[in-house]
């Protein structure tokens, strides 16, 4: 009896103990902000459209457990031109945050997991530190950035026109995708004229702003079933009763986590002889038609930030953050290279293009990056290999007159 | 006034010849294209699409309108999005009944 006293004694103990372990972690994962933001890990207020939320886990996940640089990123996924109206005026996030936990607080987190949330307790609402667009600043507004906020350009995001993969459709050309989205039930076309089977994006999301610059259907006249996340429309076209019938929009990022259930359609834009998917083949990840002008469904994101004078961010942690996302050195350097999460969320680093354009659905020109990356961005994204021109190197002594960056050297 | 006649036939015929041509080279709906044909030799002939003053070099051996569809040395806008590549394409031509006459595209409603 006594014994068994004891035992009940020690379970209860533990059952206690486990009880007010899970009471602590339960509380960090849903507690207040102002708890995550008061000290360690550096903590950075992001505003993003939703296309960018795996760069935010990923590289997130990577500086939150940093002893280089511990940095907590905290963030709120709105649309592109709401997040560019909150920097110009200065609005403060009120709602909810969400937020990439410490390997202490979740050491079972990874980015392939949602993210908690904390409740915003921030006194008069936490201010961004820096908003991530995904289209180019100029498709929301033509006024010119208040003094002290500059635009940063990032990574570059492809979108696309998706069907289920039971659909027979393999392409779109620019016309046909003009009637399909400003005409809707009415476009005569035959094949996508039901609207209901028409699955798109708020007019504030850089999805459908940048698919409606490249058409030319404006983002108030599109015709379709407005879904609120990308996640929705993925859901939408992979349940639709009506698969031949349904088309949606995506980024291509997006897209390629879902390829086993979606076909991306080749796009042949206005004045172009063949359509193209993003990569060399529906197989491939290369982004080569992309990189290289032939697929024009593309802008780049834009970080808005505080700067100085020189255009260099004022918050250190911003700074840090974007010198990473950019394949910039960083001080003090970090684990591991910037670009690999950028790489490895389907985003394509500016270093690696080889047009530009000035504004969405602009004219292509030619583009030298002045730090090229297209060897190291070739031999990393999935399947991969660089091609025979480009060697690896540790240093530039080895690249003759070229540069060594990212393990490869490269012209300069 | 004969020889007036014979211009005008003449006309009328190239017209023809003209469209016979177009109406081959649209035939096609949807295929993929070959990327082979992006890779012929360059010469220095500019392309008769639009009114873009063209330096890119254009595929093709001067005679075959098909193959003659791709710049080996793009340098604006056209010429790169039509540039050569070994990158798979996909030709559609899809039936857009609510174009208008001239091809143009008619207002959003």
């Amino acid at each position: 009896m006594r014994k068994w006293s004891c035992w009940t004694k020690w379970s209860l103990a533990v059952a206690c103990g486990s009880a007010a372990a899970l009471g602590t972690e339960g509380a960090a994962l849903a507690g207040n902000c102002s708890l995550l933001t008061g000290g360690a890990p550096n903590p950075i207020i992001v505003e993003s459209g939703d296309t960018q939320e795996p760069l935010i886990k990923s590289i997130g996940s990577k500086l939150v457990s940093s002893t280089a640089m511990p940095m907590r990123i905290l963030y709120k996924l709105t649309g592109s031109c709401t997040l560019i109206n909150d920097m110009y005026t200065g609005v403060k996030i009120t709602t909810s945050l969400s937020y990439i936990p410490t390997p202490t607080e979740d050491p079972t987190w990874d980015r392939t997991k949602p993210t908690p949330t904390c409740t915003n307790d921030i006194t008069g609402g936490a201010a961004i530190d820096v908003a991530i667009s995904a289209v180019f600043v100029s498709s929301c507004t033509m006024t010119a950035p208040p003094a002290g906020i500059g635009l940063i350009t990032g990574p570059i995001q492809g979108y696309s026109f998706v069907v289920p993969k039971a659909s027979t459709q393999k392409a779109i050309i620019a016309e046909e995708a003009y009637f399909t989205f400003g005409f809707g039930n009415s476009d005569m076309l035959g094949s996508w004229d039901n609207e209901t089977f028409m699955f798109i994006r708020p007019i504030t999301k850089s999805t459908l702003v940048s698919l409606a610059a490249n058409i030319g259907v404006p983002p108030a006249k599109w015709k379709g079933v407005s879904q609120p996340a990308s996640s929705d429309v993925v859901a939408a076209l992979t349940g639709s009763a009506n698969p031949e019938k349904s088309i949606g929009i995506l980024g291509t990022e997006i897209y390629d986590k879902n390829r086993a259930t979606l076909t991306l359609l080749a796009y042949q834009a206005y004045k172009q002889k063949h359509a193209y998917w993003p990569d060399s083949s529906p197989t491939t990840f290369d982004k080569q038609p992309l990189r290289d002008g032939h697929y024009l469904p593309w802008s780049p994101t834009v970080y808005l930030a505080a700067v100085d004078n020189m255009g260099v961010p004022t918050n250190a942690n911003v700074k840090y953050l974007t010198d990473l996302i950019l394949g910039k050195p960083t001080t003090p350097a970090f684990e591991s290279d910037g670009l690999d999460s950028v790489v490895a969320v389907g985003l394509t680093p500016d270093c690696a293009m080889k047009v530009t354009r000035s504004f969405d659905a602009g004219d292509l020109s030619l583009y030298s990056p002045a730090q090229p990356c297209g060897c190291y961005f070739e031999s990393t994204v999935p399947m991969g290999v660089a091609p025979a021109s480009c060697m690896t190197c540790l240093d530039d002594t080895t690249c003759g007159a070229g540069k060594c960056r990212h393990g490869y050297c490269e012209a300069k | 006034m004969k020889t007036f006649r014979l211009l005008t036939a003449l006309a009328f015929a190239t017209c023809l010849g003209t469209a016979a041509i177009a109406a081959g080279c649209d035939s096609s709906s949807d295929t993929p294209h070959d990327p082979a044909k992006d890779s012929g030799p360059a010469d220095t002939s500019t392309s008769s699409d639009g009114n873009t003053s063209t330096d890119g070099n254009m595929n093709g051996d001067g005679g075959d309108s098909a193959a003659r569809d791709c710049f080996t040395n793009p340098q604006n806008h056209f010429e790169i999005i039509n540039a050569c590549t070994d990158a798979q394409a996909f030709d559609k031509k899809p039936s857009l009944p609510l174009l208008l006459p001239d091809g143009a595209l008619p207002p959003l409603p």
